[in-house]
């Protein structure tokens, strides 16, 4: 095995469109790995660490390509280097964007423009973000690695000025039935959402749609705007606009518990809204937010799915469950006594940490890379210990990594080491669609859990794979040909990821004791 | 009536974006038939955070 490296000066290209390369050059003869990154010197940090020899000697700038192969022999890594043009030529069959090179150029053509999207590496993102906002446009900060006093600043501009900051590390919004980032296509109708979470978003909104209502919009705040740190300017300001706006009947607000402070000041405020609202703080213990006359305190994304549709005056008409009832008993009774314990592998955050909360009401200690508790936090993520749920998509993971909504190789991984280990009887999973995300994200893990099924029979073993599926039949991935590609894997699929997570704990629950 | 403000004309109104670095998200908005300039976005002063922060003192 040898190691290849080769700079391009002055070569910019995002991050996504790189990651898409380093994967089609991973795919070919000789190579073993390839890695794609422009040089900022946390990422050739990161590569160095990887192995890559010599790397901090390219004297690499950020605007400058590093391009780094692991491979068979040097032939077959200088050949595929001199032919690295290829796979960096835009793709002829995309769409043809109208593209320029600054934003005040992009404003001069669009003068009517109300929003700018932004996705640039987090430290510079707070600049191209202020000076969105002093043009008045609205603003969704995809970018991640934002200060919090960079958050503070750009949103109390965008008070200042009337418009909306979504973000930073806004995953997903709804905007008048377009999705903007990572957002699933759903039908208009009354309910307007209010999401701190980027998957807690994508599922409360999926299954509003598939229980027969609909979004006005999903306004997407940033996870850190209902901290005391930033006193949810936003999400005060999307329930005024949503208490505005006509085709919204009723307000859900989805987030992390708030600050304390901030509680109040959200309390404060939805108490006196002239619009019904559900409120579902995830992670929080039952009792911290209570109904009072027009707000509705839900505890899951299902619930608060349920009671929106409810209060934006429909039924909920639930699909035909692809579930038989006695499905829990026949997978129980095929687990041993000593297969007692969960693994969960994540795309979604926020579905890793609704499961987490659904074991802990269960009596299940559980344990995580991004726990409910601090205390239940890994000490190596690498290694899961009993019920381990683990949040694939979090930092550790995607520090020059594709997030594992748009590529499962590492979920594929974990998926198969955790099918190693003969005390679990359980693989709890979730399956994220809609835009921007993989274009085949059941198809990507179907291999690796019929793989890990295989691996406990080998050893005599019979091993459960609960998932859910994200989405609707209006994304672009097909909702039944995603639910049934992880059936033949041998996986028991639910509409939710609170679903999915109760039948896992139903299978093991009666062996924990 | 008063003039809408600009989030309420954002929620009434087609959207009609500017698009400031991943690509994709480009192709995401072209695709559901919204309006789009992207800009192909490049560190600024090659990238030197040091730089940067003078040059935004001074202009």
């Amino acid at each position: 095995m040898i190691t290849e490296s080769a700079l391009l000066e002055n070569r910019y290209f995002d991050s996504v469109f790189l990651m898409r390369v380093s994967k089609r050059l991973s795919e070919q003869s000789g190579i073993q790995q390839a890695a794609l990154v422009m040089g900022t010197p946390k990422n050739i940090q990161i590569l160095a660490d990887a192995g890559y020899e010599g790397i901090d000697k390219l004297a690499a700038a950020p605007n400058d390509l590093v391009v780094c192969l692991r491979a068979d022999s040097v032939e077959e890594a200088r050949s595929l280097m001199e032919d690295l043009e290829r796979y960096l030529a835009r793709d002829q069959s995309r769409p043809a964007v109208e593209t320029v090179r600054s934003t005040e150029k992009a404003i001069f053509l669009r003068p009517t423009s109300n929003i700018a999207l932004i996705s640039v590496p987090g430290d510079f993102a707070t600049r191209e973000a202020r000076q969105a906002l002093q043009s008045g446009l609205n603003v969704f900060l995809f970018s991640d690695h934002v200060s919090v006093d960079d958050e503070l600043s750009l949103k109390r501009l965008a008070l200042e000025k009337g418009l909306l900051m979504m973000g930073p590390d806004c995953g997903t919004s709804i905007v008048g039935g377009v999705g903007l980032g990572f957002a699933n296509s759903v039908r208009k109708g009354p309910v307007g959402v209010i999401g701190a979470s980027g998957t807690g978003t994508q599922e409360v909104t999926s299954l509003i749609h598939r229980w027969g209502s609909g979004i006005s919009h999903a306004i997407g705040v940033g996870g850190r705007d209902l901290s005391d740190g930033i006193g949810a300017i936003s999400t005060l300001q999307a329930i005024d606009a949503l208490e505005r706006d006509t085709g919204t009947e009723v307000i859900l607000l989805v987030s992390k518990p708030p600050g304390a402070v901030t509680m109040d000041l959200v309390n404060q405020r939805i108490t006196t809204s002239t619009k019904p609202v559900v409120t579902c703080y995830l992670g929080s213990h039952r009792g911290v937010s209570s109904d009072s006359e027009n707000v509705t305190a839900t505890h899951n994304l299902d619930d608060a799915a349920t009671a929106a549709i409810r209060l934006g005056g429909g039924i909920r008409v639930d699909e035909d469950s692809p579930v038989m009832p006695d499905t829990l008993e026949r997978e129980r009774t095929k687990l041993k006594a000593s297969q007692k314990y969960i693994r969960g592998v994540f795309s979604g955050g926020t579905l890793c940490y609704q499961a987490q909360q659904v074991l802990r009401e269960a009596g299940l200690e559980v344990h995580s890379n991004e726990p409910l508790d601090k205390d239940m936090v890994l000490t190596d993520s690498d290694s899961s210990i009993e019920h381990t749920l683990m949040d694939m998509g979090s930092d550790e993971f995607t520090e020059g990594k594709p997030h594992p909504m748009v590529d499962s190789v590492q979920r594929a991984r974990r998926i198969l080491s955790e099918a190693h280990d003969p005390q679990v009887g359980v693989i709890l999973l979730d399956c994220v669609l809609g835009h921007v995300a993989a274009e085949d994200p059941a198809g990507d893990i179907a291999p690796s859990i019929s793989k890990a099924r295989l691996t406990a029979r080998q050893r005599g073993e019979h091993l459960s794979v609960v998932a859910s599926v994200c989405g609707t039949e209006l994304d672009q991935q097909g909702l039944d040909s995603q639910v049934q590609a992880l059936e033949e894997a041998g996986a028991v699929v639910f509409t939710s990821g609170f679903q999915a997570a109760r039948f896992a704990v139903g299978l093991v629950a009666m062996k924990d004791q | 009536m008063e003039p809408q403000n600009a989030i309420d004309q954002l929620l009434s109104s087609p959207i009609q974006a500017i698009n400031i670095g991943v690509e994709d998200f480009a192709d995401n908005l072209e695709s559901q038939g919204v309006e789009v300039v992207h800009v192909s976005w490049t560190p600024p002063a090659g990238g030197d955070l040091e730089i940067i922060a003078i040059l935004d003192q001074i202009l």
